[in-house]
């Protein structure tokens, strides 16, 4: 051994040979090393502060996790609620033989217009997704596979100049911190039901 | 020349380690608790617009028995029970998350029927004040949007 001070990980490293391996392999002349108490001290601190911040790294992760899926869902809520909101301005009336009007699973069937020509915009909960169509055009997904989406509650309101249509969507989702849920809502007066 | 280290050296050393790991965490929490504090501006935003057609419908349904019989400059919350929109002066909070204030005024015009400061007061208008906070947290508005409305209908 040299006489130089040994570096910090050195003097760990060090430590940790020599309580495995008999002194007989390192000299230790010179080297004034720790006492049984400093050591029993060091290592309980070690312990205690590794500990502490395994639990913080931890806990930072699931906090992570639950921000990372609760904005994601936030995001996906508040922008269907955005476009059906803006759909339903354009309409005119309802069909409420096509509709499926305070269910869980809720229908809309709207008689719209847009820059004079009409058409149909159906909105629908199918299989936790959420559904449009327009006429008998293709099916759109307006939400994305991997969210399920729990309730789509359509609920009319008819005033005597206008109708309105009020609708909440339920979001379910899964953190570490349990089952969560949650609701958007919005509600659009049928611009052309004024005429 | 080889001491080692004494007992006061380790710990001060592991106390600026920790001192170092632990702050790092607590700037990467702040960073998630500010990149949510946006959502929570969007679905302000869209609880503004809800409230404004709310009230719209409420307005349609006849500006007499509603509008004109809310106290002006009073704070009022909407609520949806299911068939219809309603104003309560108690308060009720959205999601748990959030608190929504709408707050009526009176509209004066001047003698070229503009909107004044001063004036005959329009009983046929009315300016909706709309207002989304955190919950108990009334200092630091989210979203405020004010609306006219009108009695078009009566």
């Amino acid at each position: 051994m040299t006489q130089q001070p040994l570096s910090y990980m050195r003097k760990i490293f060090y430590i940790m040979y020599m309580t495995k391996k008999s002194s007989q392999m390192f000299s230790i002349k010179n080297t004034k090393g720790f006492t049984l108490i400093e050591l029993v001290i060091y290592v309980a601190g070690m312990v205690l502060l590794l500990s502490a911040v395994t639990t913080l790294i931890y806990s930072t992760f699931v906090f992570y996790k639950g921000t990372v899926i609760a904005p994601r869902v936030d995001r996906i809520g508040i922008s269907v609620v955005d476009r059906i909101t803006k759909d339903i301005r354009t309409g005119v009336s309802y069909n409420a033989d096509l509709s499926q009007f305070n269910v869980p699973t809720g229908a809309l069937s709207l008689n719209a217009q847009t820059d004079s020509t009409t058409l149909t915009k159906y909105f629908a909960l199918v299989s936790g997704r959420l559904i449009y169509q327009e006429d008998s055009g293709a099916i759109q997904y307006l939400t994305p596979d991997d969210i399920s989406v729990s309730n789509f509650i359509i609920t009319p309101i008819q005033t005597p100049v206008s109708t309105a249509m009020h609708f909440q969507i339920d979001i379910g989702y899964t953190t570490n911190d349990g089952d969560k849920l949650r609701s958007y809502s919005g509600v659009a007066i049928l611009r052309h039901s004024y005429e | 020349m080889n001491k080692g280290f004494s007992i006061i050296e380790i710990i001060v050393s592991a106390s600026i380690i920790s001192i170092a790991v632990l702050s790092t965490i607590g700037v990467f929490q702040i960073y998630l608790k500010l990149s949510n504090k946006n959502v929570a501006q969007t679905q302000a935003a869209l609880l503004v617009e809800e409230a404004a057609e709310g009230i719209q419908t409420i307005r349609d349904s006849g500006w007499n028995s509603t509008i004109s019989t809310y106290t002006p400059d009073t704070v009022y919350y909407l609520s949806w029970n299911g068939t219809a929109y309603s104003l309560s002066t108690t308060p009720s909070y959205i999601d748990d998350s959030y608190q929504r204030e709408i707050v009526f005024s009176r509209i004066y015009r001047d003698d070229s029927s503009n909107i004044s400061d001063s004036g005959t007061e329009d009983e046929n208008t009315r300016k909706i004040s709309i207002t989304v906070y955190l919950k108990n947290d009334t200092t630091t508005p989210l979203v405020y949007a004010e609306n006219l409305l009108h009695n078009v209908y009566d």
